[in-house]
């Protein structure tokens, strides 16, 4: 791709997060994105695998929070790579996405895979990559064992999905991402007596699927690690806006923060406002813009759009993966030289004024 | 010598069907139109035949998949894999000739676990030769080849060196002068390249990228010959999505044409038909199948687009002159006319 199509699409996925990046005062909105495993046909019917579950156990109601479930059955990850646009930008935004996929790409229609773990591991990526664009955390999860009973082309295919869940870890590892591990909670070291209680098995035939799908006690495995990781760290307090405050002479300034009692947020958003509205607001990656984890670490994000001669507010919210801090305080700041008046007076405009005499 | 194989029953395997959303019959179809030939695996029950008429149950251990399949003057040889009870996957070969069925031997192996993608490659309406991969791991095979003689193979030959990385999704053909060409992905240290290697008078060629070197994904290539040549297909990542890319060989060298297709071009299959071949895939955005035709000499020249209708794959049937016919493949292996979809082809600017 040509640096035109590299800045069209930079371009695109930056007017995406400013169209559709989470704000304050909406619900918190966790995104369940994945194949039929988070589509959850093979679950007991009204509980929603384990979207549903965690929903339930996050106590969300309507005007809180919720989880939605945008699993697709039979998808694989470089399916996913498109698929994820359609769902981000018309069904959010979300604060997080949890992002599970790569089963079917291991479990394909022939004995040797048709695609490799690396390009397995770079669609999953490009997928975290486009939710993050958009300000929504992505987390990526790695998936489940394949049923080694169910069907003779799974045993020898485990590794690759242990493969598969070492690089994702490591990979969420080097991109500060939060990375949850199914593949080590549902059946490690595929225990024969795990698959029996925890997958989904035919009523009738007794039989598992070939793949190898959670039952409803699967299910609630799942989604007892999803809730433990995201409740790892707690909800993050406000952050400390710094600078700038009073007199800049920069239109396109740097903010700047203490981390103050956010710690453990992963993502920051930055609001300026002033008389035309909210002129920039961004959210940011912490391990991208602050340089510490601690509370007396600093934090900085640059304004890109030039900001007009005035008068402005700015703010910062912290948000990790369970949940949103509140509105910083606001510190002012002002472009150009002091101004009092915000009718262009000071720069020699005086139509609004008239004349009277005593 | 090869062995005659019993038919078995649908019945027995249909145990095995998975009665759920998660699984979908999985299609793989050599030619297109009054006569085209086609597998179906659905769960464990494989099936080979023409379009009107009825297809053949081929007999495997559970766990056997088809990779290749081409038809032949008197019939047609298939290619597949199949799991042994020591785990090793080793090549599994077919042959359809004047209504009987036959295993053929396999070519010798040598002491890696896993031998498996076979491409059956067949010139002037004969088998002529095989290929394959191999190696322990997924992550360390490499292809190998060799050639049929009408009663047995001959040596093995090495086509690739192992890389850092897998080889997979091997494709072939035999091409006019009667040259092997395949086509597989190659890791090459950052990400899967599409390469290619031509074997004329016994020899195989260098190895070598078909497309520039870049550092995303160029996955599942497919394959045809066609006058003077051939025809790649396969997907690359554009920066945002997989789009399809094409490449024309000249007998020399790989010509690369500019991408085409919707957003999520992915698992695209070439199917020869008598004007040439169509190239077939499926769009993620919008969701569909979308057929373009391509002529005798590799020329792009019409396309349709047809909804999609569930994960499995459909199958072309003809006639082509004036529209495209897709048609979805029953549970049992028989063709669902109720499931029959067309619409006109237009013209690719």
């Amino acid at each position: 791709m040509g640096d035109l199509g590299v800045r069209a699409l930079f371009l695109a996925l930056l007017l995406g997060a400013i169209l559709s990046a989470p704000a304050s005062g909406q619900i918190f909105r966790w995104l369940a994105f994945g194949d039929s495993i988070t589509e959850a046909w093979s679950d007991t019917a009204g509980l929603g695998g384990y979207p549903g579950r965690l929903e339930n156990d996050l106590n969300c109601t309507p005007s809180t929070c919720e989880v939605v479930n945008k699993g697709q059955s039979s998808e694989t990850a470089a399916e996913g790579v498109t698929r994820i646009d359609t769902v981000l930008n018309n069904t959010g935004p979300y604060d997080v996405a949890f992002i599970m996929e790569g089963t079917n790409d291991i479990w394909g229609p022939n004995n040797i895979n048709n695609v490799s773990i690396p390009t397995i591991l770079f669609n999953l990526n490009t997928m975290a990559n486009k939710a993050e664009s958009r300000g929504t955390e992505a987390v990526p999860t790695s998936i489940i064992w394949l049923y080694p009973g169910a069907h003779p082309r799974n045993t020898p295919r485990n590794p690759l999905v242990q493969d598969l869940r070492d690089q994702l870890q490591s990979s969420a590892s080097t991109n500060s991402r939060l990375f949850v591990d199914q593949w080590s909670i549902l059946c490690p070291g595929g225990q024969t007596s795990c698959f029996n209680q925890h997958y989904w098995h035919d009523s009738e035939t007794g039989l598992p699927d070939p793949v190898g799908h959670p039952d409803a006690s699967g299910f609630r495995q799942m989604t007892d690690e999803f809730f433990s990781r995201i409740n790892s760290t707690p909800v993050p307090g406000p952050a400390t806006p710094t600078s700038p405050s009073g007199d800049t002479g920069d239109n396109t300034p740097t903010l700047s923060w203490t981390i103050g009692s956010s710690v453990g947020a992963s993502w920051y958003q930055v609001r300026i406002t002033g008389p035309g509205g909210t002129p920039f607001q961004a959210w940011v990656k912490a391990s991208q813009a602050c340089s510490g984890a601690n509370s007396g670490n600093t934090c900085s994000t640059d304004v890109t759009s030039p900001l007009n001669d005035d008068n402005y507010n700015w703010q910062v919210m912290s948000r990790n993966a369970r949940g949103r801090s509140a509105w910083s305080s606001q510190l002012s700041f002002t472009v150009g030289a002091s101004i009092i008046f915000k009718d262009g007076l000071e720069s020699g405009n005086s139509s609004a004024w008239s004349e009277t005499s005593p | 010598m090869p062995r005659c194989l019993t038919p078995i029953s649908i019945g027995f395997l249909a145990l095995f069907l998975v009665a759920s959303g998660s699984s979908a019959a999985e299609l793989l179809q050599a030619s297109a139109g009054e006569n085209g030939l086609f597998a179906v695996q659905f769960g464990d029950q494989i099936r080979v035949g023409r379009v009107g008429e009825e297809t053949i149950p081929i007999e495997a251990p559970r766990g056997a998949d088809i990779y290749s399949l081409r038809s032949t003057v008197d019939g047609w040889v298939a290619g597949g894999s199949v799991l042994n009870d020591t785990g090793q996957l080793d090549l599994l070969l077919v042959q359809h000739v004047s209504d009987r069925l036959e295993r053929l031997p396999n070519p010798d192996r040598g002491p890696a676990k896993l031998r498996g993608q076979p491409v059956v490659l067949v010139g002037s309406g004969r088998l002529v030769g095989l290929a394959w991969v191999e190696g322990d791991r997924q992550s360390d095979l490499q292809v190998w080849a060799a050639s049929w003689n009408g009663n047995g193979w001959g040596d093995r030959e090495a086509v690739s060196r192992p890389g850092p990385g897998s080889q997979l999704a091997l494709a072939g053909a035999v091409l006019e002068d009667q040259s092997w060409l395949l086509v597989w992905t190659r890791f090459d240290g950052e990400d899967d390249e599409t390469v290619s290697s031509t074997r004329a008078g016994g020899v195989w060629s260098t190895v070598e990228r078909v497309h520039e070197d870049n550092q995303v994904p160029d996955i599942t290539p497919a394959l045809v010959a066609l006058e003077n040549g051939a025809l790649a297909a396969w997907s690359w990542f554009d920066g945002s999505d997989y789009r399809l890319r094409t490449a024309r060989f000249d007998g020399q060298k790989w010509l690369v044409n500019e991408p085409i297709g919707d957003k999520g071009s992915l698992y695209p299959s070439l199917v020869l038909t008598e004007r040439g071949a169509q190239l077939l895939f499926q769009t993620v955005a919008p969701e569909t199948w979308t057929v373009i035709e391509v002529d005798g000499t590799g020329e792009i020249s019409r396309t349709a687009s047809l909804p999609k209708r569930g994960p499995s794959r459909p199958l072309l049937v003809g006639p082509i002159a004036d529209e495209v016919r897709l048609v979805w493949i029953s549970e049992v292996g028989k063709i669902d006319d109720s499931t029959l979809r067309s619409q006109p082809w237009e013209t690719l600017e």
